[in-house]
């Protein structure tokens, strides 16, 4: 069964102010979090966190696409690493 | 001096009787298994890619000379790999192979060894860079021209600019 609507998103407050602090800053300082539950808000587009895996803290640049999503979502707690092969990767 | 090896994908079980085998194809296209020539066996053997199709999960692949179920049986588990010469140059200056970047050393602007790039992922918020540190626990770094403002393949080295981390545990 999903949240109820008039709850709103579910954020960790801590969370939250420390984005603000962060974007107020105007630093590009990466946030680490353990929060995984939270779910990303429109706020936090632009700004860089660490989210924790269980083992480490993977960099997540929050993009619009990902708001509604949880920050869990995009550091996964098990890896596959396989063949490299043919794979490439884009520096943005 | 030769081109390092490549693997492309994993020979499973036989598919048929007419020689066909099931690949486990590790390139980013499954069906683009066949669009680097000639493969290569652990064993040293060269076999030319005859036909590739979809399977379910695996791609089914017809390798030359291998003509019936029990040839395709003695292939189980060998990996198919092609020089890394064979792979085209990357369109853009910012697109690397994953396997050239994979092993490169990771050094300061100043040039102080920060660790070894084990792995490159992508879990849908952009390239990330799985580094080895030399004294810590592992450091993910996000493949940007922020965080990498040079990678030198032949030289074999990257230079990163670690940010700076702000920690928030629960109840600060």
């Amino acid at each position: 069964m999903p949240r109820s609507v008039w709850k709103g998103p579910f954020v960790d407050g801590y969370l939250l102010k420390k984005a603000e602090a962060s974007r107020a800053s105007a630093r590009n300082d990466v946030i680490k979090i353990w929060s995984r539950r939270s779910t990303i808000l429109p706020q936090f587009v632009g700004l860089k966190f660490g989210v924790y895996n269980g083992t480490k803290h993977v960099e997540v640049l929050v993009s619009e696409d990902m708001i509604g999503h949880k920050f869990g979502e995009f550091s996964p707690t098990r890896t596959f690493y396989g063949h490299a092969a043919d794979k490439k990767a884009k520096r943005k | 001096m030769t081109s390092p090896l490549i693997i492309l994908g994993v020979i499973g079980a036989p598919h048929g009787v007419k020689g066909e085998v099931r690949v486990k194809s590790s390139t980013a296209d499954p069906l683009a298994i066949g669009d680097y020539g000639p493969v290569t066996l652990p064993d040293g053997r060269r076999l030319k890619i005859k036909s590739v199709r979809p399977g379910t999960e695996v791609v089914i692949v017809k390798l030359e000379g291998i003509n019936d179920r029990n040839a395709a049986e003695a292939l189980k588990f060998q990996t198919l790999a092609v020089p890394r010469g064979k792979l085209p140059a990357p369109d853009d200056e910012d697109d690397f192979y994953h396997a050239d970047l994979i092993g490169l050393r990771c050094e300061t602007a100043e040039g102080a060894l920060v660790g070894h790039v084990t792995a490159v992922h992508d879990f849908g918020a952009g390239d990330i860079l799985d580094i080895k540190v030399e004294k810590g626990p592992p450091m993910t770094l996000g493949f940007t021209k922020a965080n990498v403002p040079v990678v030198d393949i032949i030289g074999g080295r990257l230079v990163v600019v670690l940010p700076n981390v702000v920690e928030v545990k629960g109840g600060e």
